[in-house]
């Protein structure tokens, strides 16, 4: 009973702790946000602040996934299965973004 | 005679696709709400990469820390991004409320400690529902902006952002409901009498989908 009760204490700490890093990482965002922007635009560097917000978003789902919705104690092929349709969206990303860029394009030709 | 054949065979191939049981060690519920959510998911990855694509084709876009940096009572004061940053934090914190509430369930099946951290995650939806009722009110009638036209540039901005906060704000919604139902089943002591807290867990998945499709709508409409 002890035990399962040090296991249940240590379950919610992690809770916690991941509750911690998910706020952390939103209010960098939200500050890089309001305060770099224009600092980026003007050395026309603002690529390096994108990819910075999608890394970011990519690890608040992973903390997401992993923890709260508790996919790391899950069997693994349980994950994969879930996880491998998903990359399918990266070639759609790819296509539509480059669609996207070409509509461009065309507009202003 | 059968049984005893039947033992042996699983004791000398122990795998776990012989059958007889879960390979995955879940129920057909969980199983299948991971696999509904992998289908919302496309939904939800369908209207973002349209935004991306439409997005592309605009020789520029609007700013959000231009559109979105009104923030309610204090008219007049520009606050880019103050609002929405609320809007985000009270959904992680509702989220964390859902994982306690699933925790203390699975672990305890402890029904006090249940429906208190269940009713301050319905709580935490109706606080994200009203706000994104106040967003929407602010864009449409002080900044005129429709699903056809806005004020700040690229005209499928308005109709991109209403159809896909919109279509969070249903599934906010509509988790809201099914957690006010599984609060009164829990309360009713329904899930002691089965002795599995198994549904608190099944929309808890829900719930947190909708956690985790917020941080792409956050990062594409107020960060990119």
């Amino acid at each position: 009973m002890s035990n399962e009760h040090a296991e249940s204490v240590k379950m919610v700490k992690l809770i916690l702790k991941t509750t911690l890093w998910l706020s952390i990482i939103t209010i960098v965002e939200i500050v890089a946000a309001v305060l770099l922007t224009d600092l980026f635009v003007k050395n026309n560097m603002l690529i390096v602040l994108n990819s910075f917000y999608i890394i970011m978003s990519l690890a608040k789902a992973f903390f997401i996934v992993s923890v709260f919705m508790h996919m790391k104690f899950e069997v693994k092929f349980l994950a994969l299965t879930v996880l491998i349709p998903m990359g399918f969206l990266l070639f759609a990303v790819i296509t539509m973004l480059a669609e996207g860029n070409s509509w461009l394009e065309m507009r202003n030709y | 005679m059968m049984a005893e054949a039947t033992l042996t065979t699983t004791a000398v191939s122990p795998s776990r696709w012989n059958g007889g049981r879960s390979p995955f060690k879940v129920s057909w519920g969980k199983l299948m709400m991971w696999y509904f959510l992998v289908g919302d998911s496309f939904s939800f990855a369908s209207f973002l990469i349209t935004y991306g694509a439409l997005r592309f084709s605009y020789e520029s876009w609007p700013a959000p820390t231009d559109v979105f940096s009104s923030f309610p009572f204090l008219e007049g004061v520009k606050l880019p991004l103050m609002f929405v940053s609320f809007m985000t934090f009270t959904l992680i914190m509702s989220s964390v409320t859902m994982v306690l509430a699933v925790h203390y369930g699975n672990h305890e099946m402890n029904r006090k400690k249940v429906v208190k951290w269940l009713s301050l995650t319905i709580l935490g939806g109706i606080i994200f529902l009203g706000s994104q009722a106040w967003e929407w009110t602010h864009l449409i009638v002080d900044e005129h902006m429709t699903l056809s036209q806005n004020p700040f540039g690229a005209p499928a901005f308005g109709w991109l952002f209403f159809t896909i906060t919109g279509f969070h704000g249903f599934h906010v919604l509509t988790g809201v409901v099914i957690n006010c139902i599984v609060t009164a089943k829990v309360a009713r002591g329904d899930y002691d009498r089965k002795g599995s807290y198994e549904m608190v867990e099944k929309i808890g998945l829900y719930w947190h989908f909708v956690d985790l499709v917020w941080v792409f709508v956050f990062m594409a409409f107020y960060l990119l």
